[in-house]
């Protein structure tokens, strides 16, 4: 019974697994970064429709807007004409296709496809949104987020958040510095195909 | 093909997410420019998101009582800053190395060949 | 008393021994080049012989007839005991004054003898051969011999007062010693050491009848002790005279006694030692080997007589015998000085052993007094004769009476006393009448009694002519007639002051040993009748064989006719010998001709030596060597073949420890080695590979874990 969520789930998973299958696949870097924004992109729709819309809502903006513009920025800096096409030996690009689909085949689809209880029961109840951002942002400043049981006791988020500032603070001043301007060296070798 | 016939559900999105790590992996193993190499980062980071937002559905999934909830969106989120920063230093540490070497050839980095 | 006797006595032994020991440690310290050492020696000496007189005077007034005292006891095991002891009789203190008389003459005598010792620069052996023919020089040896020569005193005092055998032997084992080293005194010549070598093994036959003999009555008896002391113990004397004496027991131990009397008096067959014993120096010869030492067996066999079965006795008196022909055969045709007086004095001996073996010991210890004076004398007289002419070869000298006139006439008083001239029935003349006169008067008793031995009488009557042949053909050849060598003549000189002065004396004592002391009733004769023990065993299972007393020589008929034959023999000698040489009645050379066979047999002195080389020394030579050869070529191998096969073992294992060992270590760390190499082949710093390597172990494990958790999952 194909419904309309069902289509438009299966519409930006196969966006979303075809424009990563053309990052694999083509050679051109900047046609790389291409594909993955679509990939992206695809993800975060995935997102919403799983009911994260404020997850789905900072996919967009830090991993699309940010980091990919970012990596597109690095792509324009270190792009000559020799270095934009370069490809592995073939034999070597087999080995790295055989070792994915290893992992693809036999470890990850049986158990993603396997597991009983991950299936939607028949009679679904309707995907709701999770968390509000409201929510979100009292848990990553110390609200519990859940009961606490014999598991635990029911904790916030706090430290992880300020654990996360500081990593912020040293990226940016490991970023800056490392990427200081400095005698720039001549390009020695051609690097043939 | 049973995936097609149900209601959308956790596999469905495990198997997105899945495929999205396999080809995530095949890019770091198998490009030579180390962009593309960050691209395959990225991309594995993204199908660890998928899953986590998906696990946290309690409606997605027939044992809804172990369902993440909030927790799964938090990680998540984390996530995302965490890959961020990466891109940034990694980002970084190319640049450098082309400003070094004149290339962004990943096999020319074998310094450290013993 | 007695104590005081003893205590002399010891003290006479003790002087000479004091002295050598002090010259041995201290000679080469003295001042004078050693010149002192020979008057320490000589004092000590006579002072022997002073203490001798004072003990014979003490022993005058003591009514003792005889001091039996113990040094010292070695053992005591209930009835058996072994101890050193002493025993002072007449004969004692007779011999002890003999000895020192003797000694002290021949040291001072040596003083000008060995002058050559003294020599600043060292003594000039002619006799040495050398390569390269250099004059061979070496350092004096003074000292030396006087320290040797009182020590030889000393032991053969100690001999004398010995009371049991075992002291006794441990003399007659020390002038063995002494001996040994005054003939091998000119070491460096060939035959001295060789000659000193075989006195001592020759002696040693006759050591181990001695001890066979002691250990026999120590273990049949329980004593060792001659005499019985004062409490009355057991001794072997008063065991011999008692019933419980075993004749087989007598019999075994006197064949031990009678053995080393016959090693150390030089009898047939023991002999050969003495002329040999010439390589030492003169007064040696003078001393040692005519007067004292070779007496010793005869000493011995007067002590021990009441032991003797009368049988073996009749085989003494035989042997004697033989000895005393064989002995003046060989002086007859011997051509050296020293050597002919040597084979005299084993004839003499053996007329000695004549007077045991009949009974008399009392005649045999006369015989030896007086043949102790003039043997002396006349060893001394050889030695001025070299001294002077720097040879003893009788076939060189000749007419030396014109430039040694004192040396030829005491010399010739020496021959006279060895022949024994007197004139029968007036009891006049030199002390060797008296006492072969005794022999011979025993003789015919014995002869008289005992029919069937007859030739033990005839025999020692020829003797008597035979000594008188070679001792006059002796005296003429050396200083009557015509000088053979020139040379010799012409570089003669006479004898020194001092040693003539010695001659002298001794040619006294020669002529005045059997007169009785005047005033004292005291004669020599007198005193050895006086000790005890002098009675023969008569005869137990040779039946007809009677022994005559001890006194029978003094029958008036006996002494006549011995008198009278004696005389006559001599006489005879004398005339003959005289025809050859003086009055060329006969020619001596041919004489040699007509008597070729045996006068060639006689200057070779009858092959003894070489005969005595090939029974026995050969064979032992060749046992010898046939062991060495054993011992090289059979057991060495062995040995070499176990050493060998342990190095080919250590081989193999060096081998077994380079290739196994070695190569399993050295294999190990290879490997390990190639196992590092190759891993760090891995290491090629390469980002994709590293990654692919991440993601694959990474897979491998999650497929581990999934299927680990599938197996352990509940269904």
């Amino acid at each position: 019974m194909v419904d309309f969520h069902s289509v438009v789930f299966l519409f930006f998973a196969l966006i979303s697994c075809l424009a990563a299958v053309a990052v694999v696949l083509t050679g051109d870097v900047v046609r790389m970064a291409v594909y993955l924004i679509v990939s992206l992109s695809g993800a975060a729709a995935l997102f919403f429709m799983a009911g994260a819309e404020f997850v789905g809502a900072m996919q967009l903006m830090v991993y699309v807007g940010g980091t990919l513009v970012l990596l597109i920025f690095g792509v324009m800096l270190t792009a000559r004409q020799s270095l934009i096409r370069v490809r592995p030996h073939t034999n070597e690009w087999v080995l790295a296709m055989v070792i994915g689909l290893v992992l693809l085949m036999t470890s990850l689809m049986p158990v993603a496809l396997a597991v009983a209880d991950w299936q939607r029961p028949a009679e679904p109840e309707a995907i709701g949104h999770i968390g509000t951002p409201d929510e979100m942002g009292m848990a990553l400043l110390g609200a519990p987020t859940h009961e606490g049981s014999d598991a635990g006791p029911a904790l916030g988020y706090v430290l992880p958040f300020e654990l996360i500032s500081v990593f912020l603070l040293i990226v940016l001043i490991g970023a800056a510095y490392l990427a200081r301007p400095k005698r720039r060296a001549q390009p020695a070798v051609e690097v043939r195909e | 093909m049973n995936l097609l016939a149900e209601p959308v559900g956790l596999n469905h999105y495990l198997f997105v997410s899945t495929v999205l790590l396999t080809c995530g992996l095949i890019c770091m193993a198998g490009k030579r420019n180390a962009l593309g190499v960050l691209m395959g980062v990225e991309l594995i980071l993204t199908a660890a998101n998928i899953n986590l937002v998906a696990f946290s559905n309690p409606a997605l999934r027939a044992d809804s009582q172990l369902a993440l909830h909030l927790d799964g969106h938090i990680a998540a989120i984390f996530i995302m800053v965490i890959a961020a920063g990466e891109a940034a230093v990694a980002l970084a540490i190319g640049l450098n190395f082309y400003n070094n070497h004149a290339t962004i050839d990943v096999d020319r980095a074998d310094d450290l060949k013993g | 008393m007695d104590t005081l006797l003893a205590n002399l006595l010891t003290l006479a032994v003790l002087v000479p021994l004091a002295a050598a020991v002090v010259l041995a440690l201290l000679g080469g310290k003295l001042p004078g080049h050693g010149r002192i050492s020979a008057w320490v020696a000589i004092g000590s000496v006579a002072t022997a012989f002073v203490i001798t007189l004072v003990a014979a005077f003490v022993y005058q007034q003591a009514s003792t007839e005889s001091v039996v005292g113990t040094y010292y006891t070695l053992i005591e095991l209930g009835e058996r005991s072994l101890r050193l002891t002493y025993a002072v009789d007449t004969l004692t203190i007779l011999l002890f004054g003999l000895v020192t008389f003797i000694a002290t003459a021949v040291m001072v005598y040596s003083t000008e003898y060995l002058h050559e010792e003294l020599a600043p620069g060292g003594v000039l052996d002619p006799d040495v051969r050398v390569p390269g023919h250099v004059p061979f020089i070496r350092p004096g040896r003074y000292n030396q011999f006087f320290a040797t020569l009182s020590f030889f005193v000393a032991s053969m005092l100690l001999l004398l007062i010995a009371g049991d055998l075992l002291t006794m032997f441990v003399g007659w084992e020390l002038v063995g010693i002494t001996s040994y080293l005054l003939i091998s005194f000119y070491r460096e010549r060939p035959l001295a050491g060789a000659a000193a070598t075989q006195a001592v093994i020759v002696n040693r036959i006759g050591d181990t009848g001695f001890l066979i003999a002691m250990m026999a009555l120590w273990s049949g008896v329980g004593t060792l002790s001659l005499f019985s002391d004062a409490s009355g113990s057991t001794s072997l004397l008063s065991w011999a005279a008692s019933s419980e004496a075993s004749t087989t027991l007598l019999t075994v131990a006197s064949i031990g006694l009678v053995l080393a009397a016959i090693g150390k008096s030089a009898q047939v067959p023991l002999y050969i030692w003495l002329p040999n014993a010439m390589a030492g120096p003169t007064p040696v010869s003078a001393l040692l080997h005519s007067a004292t030492m070779v007496a010793a067996g005869v000493y011995l066999l007067a002590r021990t007589l009441p032991l003797i079965p009368a049988e073996i006795l009749l085989g003494i008196a035989y042997l004697g015998a033989i000895t005393h022909i064989w002995g003046g055969c060989l002086a007859l045709a011997g051509t050296d000085f020293k050597r002919v007086l040597a084979f005299s004095t084993i004839s003499q001996l053996g007329l000695m052993f004549i007077g045991i073996g009949l009974g008399s010991r009392d005649a045999a210890l006369f015989h030896l007094v007086t043949h102790a004076c003039f043997k002396s004398l006349l060893f001394l007289a050889a030695g001025a004769v070299i001294h002077g002419c720097s040879t003893g070869d009788l076939r060189r000298l000749g007419g030396l009476a014109t430039k040694m006139p004192w040396t030829a006439g005491t010399m010739l008083v020496g021959v006279v006393g060895l022949i024994g001239l007197g004139i029968p029935g007036l009891q006049f003349g030199l002390s060797g009448y008296y006492s072969k006169e005794a022999i011979l008067a025993q003789a015919a008793a014995f002869a008289e009694a005992n029919p069937i031995h007859g030739l033990l009488y005839y025999l020692p009557l020829f003797g008597a002519g035979l000594t008188a042949l070679y001792a006059f053909r002796l005296w003429y050849l050396v200083f009557w007639i015509r000088p053979r060598d020139e040379g010799t003549y012409a570089h003669a000189h006479p004898a020194p002051p001092r040693m003539r002065a010695v001659l002298v004396v001794l040619a006294a004592a020669a002529i005045l040993a059997a007169m009785p002391i005047p005033g004292l009733e005291l004669s020599v004769w007198q005193s050895i009748h006086a000790t005890a023990g002098g009675e023969p065993r008569s005869a137990e299972w040779l039946v007809g064989l009677s022994l005559p007393t001890a006194d029978a020589h003094h029958d008036a008929e006996h002494s006549m006719v011995a008198e009278l034959s004696a005389l006559v023999a001599t006489v005879v000698g004398i005339l003959l010998i005289t025809a050859v040489y003086i009055w060329r009645q006969l020619d001596p050379s041919e004489l040699a001709q007509r008597f070729e066979t045996p006068v060639r047999f006689l200057r070779r002195e009858g092959r003894v030596e070489a005969f005595y080389n090939t029974v026995f020394v050969a064979p032992t030579l060749g046992l010898a060597s046939g062991l060495r050869w054993l011992d090289r070529h059979a057991i060495d191998p062995v040995i070499h073949s176990l050493a060998h096969m342990w190095i080919v073992l250590a081989r193999w294992q060096d081998v077994f420890d380079r290739r196994v060992v070695d190569s399993a270590v050295q294999g190990l760390s290879d490997r390990l080695w190639s196992w590092g190499v190759g891993l760090h082949l891995w290491q090629t710093g390469r980002l994709r590979q590293y990654v692919l390597m991440m993601t694959a172990a990474t897979t491998a494990i999650f497929l581990i874990a999934t299927f680990v958790w599938n197996l352990t999952r509940s269904p």
